[in-house]
């Protein structure tokens, strides 16, 4: 906790809610204000205001609540203390819990505000647990989806408490220390995503079983071991069935993409709409080799198309400048592109879902 | 005057448009005068204009009175508007209020007291102007910068939900006005 109090520069104050203290001298009459020009006064405050206003009382609260300010993004960061992140505008408001009990039992938890990345206010809450913060600021900031990432001792934690709690998970990310295969497994199995992010470390064979390979998810991305190439082999590549894949330090090598998408022409990864990989170490991809035997157009550099990502709500639409186009059997258009020193892969399937006309 | 003052671009536009001036009369009947542009960033006085129709002609025979702000907070805002009549509109906006500094002119124009505040308040909400809105609500959010819930439980007198029983309780227990 002193690290922290020297960092933020300051000794924290403990936020509670009891009796006010004696000695505020400023009275502002809020509530004597029409409903309109409240509202007004309270969606012209920042953040950490806005939330401290809605725990002051229930009738705040609502109207708090029917201001309809919405979080761009909440991550759930469970290592041995949990951390709640929300973004709402330029506001972040990060909730750190320390304690490993129950997620419904009182805890101590550190309130970090920000603003623009800038750390500008941060207390104590006692006295509220885990699971009363979460459902409050998911009333106010009106959010649905929760990113949820698994770190070092998440083991510690009862899954299925942690899923009673953050319910609708939509992104899981399991990072490389997060335990045992068969802890991961449970997770996978207790969190129904929509995205998957893990890591080649978390398998004793250093890369994910089948069962994953084959889930239907809209994004799955998976990390090499540290240090060492990914496992992962054509055969894994052909039954992934995601619609966005990124898979990194393939230790495959061109023939085997030439040989994939080939298999995609013929008619294999139909839900398949990006996929994006690298070779070990980021070495440069010889195209050639890639294209070895196929029927492909090299489009001019200068031509410019637009992929709708749906799977992402930063940025939904990437532009492709040239590429070269490629067709399966049934007449479905990709458009192969290499970037970054011709180290990384993008293969993108013009599904009529994927065209749009401008970013 | 022997020294040529600065002169604003404001009063330049002015003169060469020979701009429409309105009367208006307080709740304690102090009479203000108002150019077109500045009561146009009052949406409630430039309804009330339109639809009584009032022109260049006959603007200045026929003050308008506004029973609801009395002339101290009309002198404020006749002030604010004149001041910011040429501003570029504000974008409309929904759930939050955009990001602005407060200029120092209008930070040193809103350096009152809370009970002159909140009439001003009670004032700028009635005549509708959005952006001395804004402004106000700003000086009063920026009450709540660094206190504690305790704090901000004081500064803006929120009631515990006890309270807001006991006065739901009361409000339904006292009689209407037949009884």
């Amino acid at each position: 906790m002193s690290s922290k109090a020297e960092y933020l520069n300051r000794p924290p104050q403990a936020l509670t809610f009891p009796s006010p203290p004696a000695v505020v001298t400023s009275n502002f009459p809020l509530f004597k204000l029409p409903d309109k020009a409240r509202r007004h006064v309270i969606k012209s405050m920042n953040c950490d205001e806005i939330l401290f206003l809605s725990l002051l009382s229930e009738k705040l609260k609502e109207t708090v609540t029917s201001l309809n300010l919405k979080s761009r993004l909440v991550s759930i960061t469970i290592t041995q203390e949990i951390q709640i992140c929300i973004l709402v505008k330029h506001f972040l408001a990060d909730l750190q819990f320390s304690s490993s009990r129950s997620l419904s039992s009182m805890d101590e938890m550190w309130l970090v505000f920000g603003k623009k990345w800038r750390r500008t206010n941060y207390w104590i809450s006692k006295g509220l647990s885990i699971k009363t913060w979460f459902e409050h600021i998911k009333e106010i900031f009106h959010f649905s989806k929760i990113d949820l990432w698994f770190g070092e001792d998440s083991i510690t934690h009862d899954m299925n408490e942690i899923r009673d709690t953050f319910n609708s998970c939509h992104e899981i990310r399991i990072s490389n220390n997060s335990g045992s295969e068969a802890h991961v497994m449970s997770i996978l199995k207790t969190f129904p995503t929509a995205k998957l992010m893990l890591y080649g470390d978390l398998f004793e064979n250093g890369e994910p079983p089948s069962e994953v390979f084959i889930q239907n998810y809209d994004e799955l991305t998976i990390e090499p071991r540290l240090a060492s190439a990914s496992t992962i082999t054509l055969e894994d590549l052909l039954i992934m069935n995601s619609r966005n894949i990124e898979v990194s330090e393939l230790s495959i090598h061109e023939k085997d993409v030439n040989r994939f998408i080939k298999h995609w022409m013929k008619g294999s990864n139909p839900r398949m709409e990006r996929i994006c990989i690298n070779f070990q170490d980021y070495r440069t991809i010889d195209i050639d080799l890639v294209l070895r035997n196929l029927n492909y157009e090299e489009g001019p550099a200068d031509r410019k198309r637009y992929f709708k990502d749906n799977s992402n709500s930063y940025y939904p639409v990437e532009t492709i400048c040239g590429g070269i186009d490629i067709w399966r059997r049934d007449g479905t258009l990709a458009t192969i592109t290499i970037r970054e020193n011709s180290a990384k892969l993008n293969m993108f399937v013009w599904h009529p879902h994927c065209v749009t006309d401008r970013r | 005057m022997s020294v040529e003052p600065e002169v604003p671009i404001v009063q330049v536009e002015e003169v060469r448009e020979n701009p429409v001036l309105y009367k208006i009369i307080s709740s304690d009947n102090h009479v203000f005068t108002i150019s077109e542009h500045a009561v146009k960033l009052s949406k409630t006085l430039w309804d009330l204009i339109t639809n009584l129709g009032l022109t260049a002609e006959n603007a200045l025979d026929n003050p308008i009175p506004v029973e609801n702000v009395n002339g101290k907070n009309m002198e404020t805002i006749v002030q604010f508007c004149e001041r910011h009549k040429y501003d570029e509109e504000e974008p409309e906006y929904t759930n939050y209020i955009r990001e602005f500094v407060l200029p120092e002119w209008d930070r040193q124009l809103l350096s009152i007291d809370n009970e002159e505040l909140f009439q001003l308040i009670l004032a700028t909400n009635y005549l509708d102007i959005q952006k001395l809105m804004d402004y106000c609500c700003r000086v009063i959010g920026d009450m709540a910068k660094d206190k504690t819930p305790e704090e901000l439980r004081i500064i803006y007198g929120i009631p515990t939900d006890a309270e807001d029983d006991a006065l739901e309780r009361s409000a339904s227990d006292s009689p209407g006005p037949s009884g």
